[in-house]
């Protein structure tokens, strides 16, 4: 599974103005619905969901980064919106330190392969200190997906 | 054996004797042993996060690997790149004083299914 095969292009925010975790989620969120990619109804109950997963620990993984997620009846293929914070945004992450990059997946729940290989992929990629480096640089929608393309092709060392 | 009763994991009245693999080199304790993931969904964030909560308390190295494939116990973002699945076998390894000690908890951690964590998400089917 590439990183291309579930961020859905329209759903990338280049810069993404939260004053918080939850504004953060929601623009996300609304983002997928703009696209086509959730539907309208089913937003709420998508946002609701995150918010509640952020309870049982926060999503922030440390260096600057975000995995916000849910399983959601409502999908039947896993589905991501990227986002770039350039202030950055507090996650209550477990370093402490404010997010810059999210990552917010919704899987369908009866595909639980899918949802653990997504965020094996984005971890992955993540580690990577060039692809951490160049994604906080991006200017652009096209920058990010470009990025996208190129650590799905191994080309960023 | 019996083992005693480990501070800030309450819950665990005793641990069962730990058959891990015992080396030491150089004044450096090595524990290890092999766990299997036997989580439906795998190990996903919250088991990671978990796992990285109880190797922090370490100060020694801890270690998962996966085959080729090895991940710092102590940051969740490692550990989720392993993409451990259900029925997939790991080696825990630390290296240092209390290797053993660790190495027991993250392997009573699988052995008990992650049953804390693991009841609240299946309410919540969160992941």
């Amino acid at each position: 599974m590439k990183l291309t095969d579930f961020v859905v292009p329209d759903a990338i925010l280049a810069d993404l103005k939260a004053e918080n975790k939850e504004t953060a989620i929601r623009e996300m969120v609304a983002a997928l619905k703009r696209c086509g990619a959730i539907r309208e109804e089913d937003e709420e109950s998508i946002v609701e969901a995150i918010m509640k997963r952020e309870q049982l620990g926060s999503t922030g993984i440390g260096n600057g980064v975000a995995v916000p997620h849910t399983k959601h009846p409502s999908v039947d293929r896993l589905v991501c919106a990227v986002a770039l914070v350039k202030d950055g945004v507090d996650f209550s992450a477990l370093d402490n330190e404010p997010v810059h990059i999210l990552f917010l997946l919704i899987s369908p729940p009866d595909r639980p392969g899918d949802h653990l290989r997504g965020l094996e992929n984005i971890s992955r990629h993540l580690k990577n200190q060039n692809f951490v480096k160049f994604f906080r640089q991006a200017k652009s929608k096209d920058d990010i997906l470009e990025l996208l393309h190129e650590a799905d092709n191994n080309q960023l060392g | 054996m019996e083992r005693p009763l480990i501070a800030g994991n309450a819950p665990v009245a005793r641990l069962a004797p730990c058959p891990a693999v015992k080396e030491t080199m150089d004044a450096k304790s090595i524990c290890r042993q092999t766990v299997t993931v036997n989580l439906k969904d795998g190990l996903h964030m919250v088991p990671c996060s978990a796992i990285a909560r109880t190797a922090a308390e370490f100060a020694g190295e801890v270690r998962l690997i996966a085959g080729a494939k090895q991940a710092d116990a102590k940051s969740v973002m490692d550990l989720m790149s392993l993409g451990a699945d259900h029925g997939q076998e790991l080696t825990v390894e630390a290296i240092g004083q209390d290797a053993e000690e660790v190495v027991a908890r993250l392997v009573h951690l699988f052995q008990t299914n992650f049953a804390n964590v693991s009841e609240q998400e299946a309410r919540d089917e969160q992941g």
